[in-house]
C-alpha cells in the first residue's frame, strides 16, 4: 500500500513574486494590496508628512519590483521588503535633513520598527476625517467579530491571530480540516460584508 | 485541498491566503484573481480584514486601490524584469532553448554559485586539511615514539619491585620514582595547577630546653 504523501504547500507570496518576475504586473499588485498598510505605518513612523509617507512606499515598492528577480525567498518576502522601506525612507530622510517635517524619532532609533510602541507624539499630519474612517474600520471589524457565531471566530482567530495552520487548527477545534477552512471563509465574508461599504466611502466608488 | 473544485472563487481566495494550497492550485487561482477585478477586491478586503483583527492601526485611512492605481503608472514605464525565478507552470509555453537564452541573459549576482568557486574552495579546503592532519599526524607519530621509547628506558633501568602484599593485590613501587618522590617532597600534596612559591614564608625556632 502506497501511503498519501502530503502535497507541498505554496506561500502565495512566492506564486506572487514568480507571476511578477514572468511579465505579470498585476500579481505584484496582489502584493502591494496586501502589505502597503504595514509599509506605510512602518514609514509613518518616520516621517511626519502624511503625502511624504506615501511618495516614500510608492518609492519602496517601484525599488522592490526593480529588484524583484534578485529575490530568492530566504527570507520572508514581507522581511526583504522591509529592508527596502527603510532604506528608502533613509535615503529621503537624508535628503531632507533640514526639513522641518522629519520625525526626530527616526534619528533616534534605527532600529525602530512598524511594531514598536507610538512615542508620545503623534507621527502623522493624517486629516480628520481618514483618521475617523480608519478607526470606523477598525470598530466595524471588531463589531462583525463578537458578532460571529463561536465557531466562526475562534477558527478566524486562530487563523488570522495566531497564525495556526489548517490542520492545527482542526486538532484544535476536534474538526476536520475541510470544516475549519469553511468557517475561516465563512468568518471572512461576515466580517467582510461590514467592511465594503467603508471601503467603497474612501473611494467614493470602488472600480 | 482535494475539493477546491466545488468550493467558490471567493473560498478559493480565503484558502490559498492562507497558504494551504498546492503550488499548481495557487498558480491557477492567482491566475484566477489577477484576471478579475472582483476577485481582486475580494482580495483586498480580506487582507484588510486580517491586517485590523491583528492590529487596529492597520485600519486604511485612504483610499489604497487609487495607491495601487499611482503605482501601475509608475511600473507601466518600468523596463521588463529580467527573469532569475524559473517556474514550470509559468513557462510551460517557452521552448527550452528560448528559456535558456532568457536565463542565461538574466545578470548573475556575486554570490550565485557557480561550480568554478566551488570547486577552487574546494580543493583549498582539501590542502588545508591534507597539511594541517599531516602535521597532527607527525606530531602524534613523534611523540608517541619518545614516550615509548622513555617507557622502555624506565623498564629497563628500573625495574618495579613489590613493596607490600594488599588485600587487592600486590603494590607495585617503583624505587627511582620514590627517590624522586623524596627529593622533591615540596610538590606533594599540592595542586598539579598551583605550585607552592619558593620562598620562606615564617619559621620558628624550637629550643632544647623546651
Amino acid at each position: 500500500m502506497n501511503p498519501a504523501v502530503p502535497t507541498p504547500k505554496q506561500d502565495s507570496d512566492t506564486e506572487l513574486v514568480q507571476r511578477t518576475v514572468a511579465g505579470d504586473q498585476r500579481a505584484y499588485g496582489l502584493l502591494v494590496l496586501k502589505y502597503q498598510r504595514r509599509i506605510q505605518r512602518l514609514i509613518g513612523r518616520m516621517v511626519r508628512d502624511v503625502d511624504l509617507v506615501e511618495d516614500i512606499a510608492q518609492e519602496t515598492f517601484v525599488r522592490a519590483y526593480r529588484a524583484l528577480h534578485q529575490f530568492r525567498g530566504d527570507a520572508q518576502f514581507y522581511t526583504w521588503l522591509y529592508r527596502i522601506a527603510v532604506n528608502t525612507a533613509k535615503k529621503f530622510l537624508l535628503e531632507l535633513k533640514h526639513d522641518p517635517t522629519v520625525s526626530e524619532n527616526f534619528h533616534a532609533n534605527d532600529d525602530d520598527d512598524e511594531t514598536s510602541w507610538k512615542k508620545a507624539e503623534p507621527t502623522t499630519d493624517e486629516g480628520p476625517e481618514s483618521i475617523l474612517a480608519a478607526k470606523e474600520i477598525a470598530v466595524v471589524v471588531n463589531a462583525a467579530m463578537d458578532a460571529l457565531p463561536a465557531e466562526l471566530r475562534q477558527a478566524v482567530v486562530l487563523r488570522e491571530i495566531e497564525g495556526m495552520s489548517y490542520e492545527e487548527i482542526a486538532i484544535a477545534m476536534a474538526c476536520p480540516v475541510g470544516t475549519v477552512r469553511s468557517r475561516i471563509f465563512r468568518a471572512r465574508e461576515a466580517i467582510s460584508l461590514q467592511v465594503r461599504p467603508l471601503l467603497d466611502q474612501q473611494t467614493g466608488k470602488r472600480w | 485541498m482535494d475539493d477546491l473544485k466545488s468550493i467558490s472563487n471567493e473560498e478559493r481566495i480565503s484558502v490559498m491566503m492562507d497558504g494551504e494550497l498546492s503550488q499548481e492550485e495557487c498558480g491557477r487561482v492567482l491566475g484566477d484573481i489577477v484576471a478579475d477585478r472582483r476577485a481582486i477586491e475580494t482580495w483586498h478586503v480580506y487582507q484588510v480584514v486580517g491586517d485590523v483583527m491583528r492590529s487596529p492601526e492597520l485600519a486604511p485611512a485612504r483610499d489604497e486601490l487609487k495607491f495601487l492605481e499611482r503605482l501601475e503608472k509608475r511600473l507601466a514605464q518600468e523596463p521588463k524584469l529580467p527573469q532569475s525565478v524559473p517556474t514550470a507552470d509559468l513557462n510551460a509555453g517557452v521552448s527550452d532553448s528560448a528559456w535558456a537564452a532568457t536565463v542565461g541573459s538574466a545578470k548573475q549576482s556575486a554570490n550565485a554559485p557557480v561550480f568554478r568557486w566551488k570547486m577552487l574552495v574546494g580543493v583549498a579546503c582539501s590542502a588545508v586539511v591534507a597539511v594541517v592532519g599531516g602535521g597532527l599526524w607527525n606530531q602524534s607519530e613523534g611523540a608517541r615514539g619518545d614516550e615509548f621509547s622513555k617507557t622502555k628506558q624506565i623498564q629497563t633501568q628500573a625495574p618495579l619491585v613489590v613493596a607490600a602484599e594488599t588485600p587487592v593485590g600486590p603494590m607495585l613501587r617503583d624505587p627511582r620514582l620514590d627517590e624522586l618522590m623524596a627529593a622533591h617532597r615540596q610538590l606533594g600534596g599540592h595542586s598539579a595547577l598551583q605550585v607552592p612559591a619558593g620562598f620562606l614564608r615564617n619559621a620558628t625556632y624550637e629550643g632544647a630546653g623546651r
